[in-house]
């Protein structure tokens, strides 16, 4: 026992100090404030829908149903944030080998990771589930089976999002393991996942919309919770134990154990067979080919291919492409949206902005150049010591992120271009939006890696999310956000159509875009030299 | 060919100062060998050689140009073997022996012919088109060493290069770095293996605590022939009696 608590505690250490580390702050206090204030910034909108639930279910008499609802709530962000994470931690982690070779046994191993997973899970809970918890105490008052199982029911509820996920995600790459591309199935496979999962999801709720459900939930107090604890049955349980019922604390602490032994009985099948083939090389018997390539097109290959091998890296820089994608086909699947809303009368003046905005989607939620320089990690010695200029280091990397971006933007322009009613003119202006966006983003997020470059990481994930950098480029497409709205909420009546606001705007950001190159070429260019490991 | 004039370098985070007015010349076609204790200074020292670290004051000249004011030139001049194979490990090898190549424009023929050659006297050509993941430490050494041959270079930088290498590869490269000088080379390495800078070097320096504080060949260090190397090195860097 304990040296399963070592290994356990040495994960958790690990993940701190990294997210620690990644702020790349040396103020120790700041560094304090900082967390504090994400961890605000998520626990307030949680505080304030908790009460405002609880207010709305106090008004049909079963205040409880707060609790229900919120434990709901963070079971589906469970299910949807722990299988990124458990893949990561399983799959994609570079310790699998060292941990091996220690003198402790191979179930102990995989319980000491998913601890980690737990404790990110609880973090989420904790958001969720505990100002439910603790608002139904305060306004209902507190009862000692509160008190007593209040806590357990919270420290048990990131278990079954946890275990359920695990073992889907570990049968799923059992089965894909000794394919060659076994990285890009993991992602692409555990990326439908959670497509699956959401889906399931929304079909149960349309289930739950059903009117005459609902007609039959408000006569009948017991059909509410069912109705409610629908997307995950285990939530009727566990607020019927909060409410002191035996059988149901029975049944939910029963579950749980069921499910710990499913896993731990499959941990020892999974561990050698197919976690350790993960961490492999991959072994080809190609032929040895000489070619030549000029050294522009070998620095742009060599970024790319950073991007493309590491599973991290590439799930970082496509999900940002395929997001709208998803949304696009769960609401499609659950009837939520369809093609002819758009064609309406009332969205139609609009469309130059919707297309746009889809276009531009892929410079707007990508933060690949905030990371160029750090996914290069310890290798980053490599290109400073070639017989390269520093400007052309430079040009390469934020050609990575033009290139991808801007095919992200194609893509979805194209998409966009068979399915909304665009003309020729709204794609012009919409994609001249676009490269400029594109342009002046990619410039600015790679300023942020020059003066941030983070090469010393341990684990991919610490390069490219567990980044302040990523955080940093998000505050200033907020910003910039602000400033559009405000742009356009001032300009009024003053142009004819939303064509000339985008036209207008495309031209603001092209001279913006020229301006930073300028400032990057010439100033930041000197900050880049001095980067070293 | 390889001149460091009164170089310095402090690091901005702690105000250490790494190297301290640091003087060497680097003659061509010579084997140099650069001591020191842990923490000396060496690996910093060949980082700002090869401009990987910003020199704070002084100035390195590789075969004449400077490597701050011209690094392209200079970076031509010499390849490096750092003392730790960290390179970008998804790729095969041989994609990363094409990458060296481009970079340092050698033609289709010259790197057939020397990656062949090379790969084979280190026993790596059956393994070229695997991912450098599944390559050992060893291994990625010695496509780090093959790299660093391939351009053919003025003058061949290794930091502490016998580390990760079976006897027989650490025979060929030292086996290398004599043809290489003979071909009118130089080569600059640090080493702990003193036996090895004995056998091999024409001139050696020692560094202690960022200062020079040795620089001669082997014969005029000795002065009585009764010592080793190993003598002259604990004696130098020795703060107390062993």
């Amino acid at each position: 026992m304990k040296k399963f608590k070592s290994l356990v505690l040495i994960q958790i250490k690990d993940i701190y100090y990294n997210a620690q580390n990644s702020m790349n702050i040396r103020n120790k206090k700041l560094v304090y404030i900082l967390q504090l204030i994400l961890l605000a910034a998520i626990i307030a909108p949680a505080i304030y829908f908790s009460l405002v639930t609880y207010q709305a279910f106090a008004q049909l008499n079963q205040p409880e149903l707060v609790i229900t609802s919120m434990y709901v709530n963070a079971v589906i962000l469970m299910f949807f944030l722990g299988i990124p994470i458990i893949v990561s931690v399983f799959f994609f982690s570079k310790d699998i080998r060292f941990l091996t070779a220690l003198p402790i046994e191979e179930e102990k191993i995989i319980f000491a990771k998913l601890s980690t997973v737990y404790i990110y899970l609880l973090a989420i809970g904790a958001a969720f589930i505990l100002p439910s918890i603790i608002i139904y105490a305060i306004k209902t008052g507190i009862s000692l089976s509160l008190i007593i199982l209040g806590p357990i029911a919270f420290l048990l509820a990131p278990l079954l999002p946890l275990l359920i996920s695990s073992i889907l995600v570990l049968t799923f790459n059992k089965i894909i393991r000794k394919s060659k591309y076994k990285n890009l199935l993991t992602m692409v496979g555990n990326m439908l996942l959670i497509v699956v999962i959401i889906m399931m999801q929304l079909n149960i709720t349309q289930k739950a919309a059903d009117p005459a459900v609902i007609k039959n939930a408000f006569l009948n107090n017991e059909s509410l919770i069912t109705l409610i604890g629908l997307r995950f049955p285990p939530s009727i349980w566990m607020t019927k134990m909060l409410l002191g019922s035996f059988t149901n604390t029975l049944y939910f602490i029963l579950i749980n154990i069921i499910f710990v032994m499913a896993l731990h009985f499959l941990a020892r099948y999974f561990f050698k067979k197919s976690l350790l083939t993960f961490t492999e090389g991959s072994r080809s018997n190609g032929k040895i080919r000489y070619k030549k390539a000029s050294p522009g097109w070998q620095l742009f290959k060599r970024h790319m291919l950073i991007i493309i091998k590491e599973p991290t890296f590439l799930l970082n820089a496509l999900l940002s492409m395929v997001v709208p994608l998803i949304i696009y086909v769960i609401m499609s699947f659950s009837g939520q949206f369809s093609i002819e809303i758009l064609n309406s009368a009332q969205i139609k003046p609009f469309m130059v902005l919707i297309y746009s905005g889809i276009m531009v989607f892929p410079a707007i939620v990508s933060n690949i150049s905030s990371t160029v320089i750090t996914r290069e990690g310890r290798a980053f010695w490599q290109t400073k010591v070639l017989p390269i200029s520093d400007k052309m280091n430079i040009k390469y990397r934020i050609m990575t992120t033009l290139v991808i971006n801007l095919s992200g933007s194609l893509i979805l322009g194209l998409i966009g271009y068979i399915l909304l009613p665009v003309n020729l003119n709204m794609v012009l202006v919409a994609s001249f939006f676009t490269i400029s966006l594109t342009l002046f983003l990619a410039n600015i997020d790679f300023k942020i890696n020059i003066l941030r470059p983070l090469l010393n990481w341990s684990h991919p994930t610490a390069a490219v999310k567990n980044n302040m950098n990523v955080t940093m480029t998000l505050g200033i497409r907020l910003i910039l956000g602000l400033i559009l709205f405000g742009f356009y909420k001032l300009s009024g009546n003053l142009f004819n159509n939303f064509n000339s606001i985008v036209y207008i705007l495309s031209i603001v950001f092209l001279i913006l875009y020229f301006i930073s190159r300028y400032y990057l070429y010439n100033i930041m260019v000197n900050r880049f030299k001095k980067i070293s490991l | 060919m390889l001149s460091l004039k009164e170089v310095t370098k402090v690091y901005e985070n702690n105000n250490k100062k790494a190297v301290n007015n640091l003087n060497l010349e680097v003659n061509k076609g010579e084997i140099f060998g650069f001591l020191g204790p842990n923490g000396a200074g060496k690996t910093t020292t060949i980082r700002m050689i090869t401009g990987i670290l910003d020199i704070t004051e002084g100035e390195i000249l590789v075969n004449g140009f400077n490597i701050d004011k011209d690094p392209i030139k200079a970076k031509s001049s010499f390849t490096l073997v750092p003392d730790h194979p960290e390179i970008f490990d998804s790729i095969s090898g041989i994609e990363y022996l094409n990458f060296i190549a481009d970079m340092y424009e050698v033609s289709i023929q010259d790197r057939e012919k020397m990656i062949e050659k090379y790969a084979r006297d280190f026993e790596l050509y059956g393994d070229l088109t695997q991912q450098i993941k599944s390559y050992s430490h060893g291994m990625k050494q010695k496509l780090l060493v093959i790299g660093a041959l391939l351009p053919e270079p003025k003058i061949l930088i290794l930091d502490e290069p016998l580390g990760g290498l079976d006897p027989r590869s650490a025979r060929i490269l030292k086996n290398m770095m004599r043809e290489h000088c003979k071909k009118g080379g130089t080569v600059f390495f640090s080493s702990h293996v003193l036996e090895v800078v004995e056998n091999l070097c024409d001139r050696v320096a020692i560094i202690d605590e960022g200062e020079l504080i040795a620089c001669d060949s082997l014969e005029n260090l000795k002065q009585n022939s009764e010592i080793t190397l190993e003598d002259i090195f604990l004696e130098l860097t020795a703060d107390e009696e062993i």
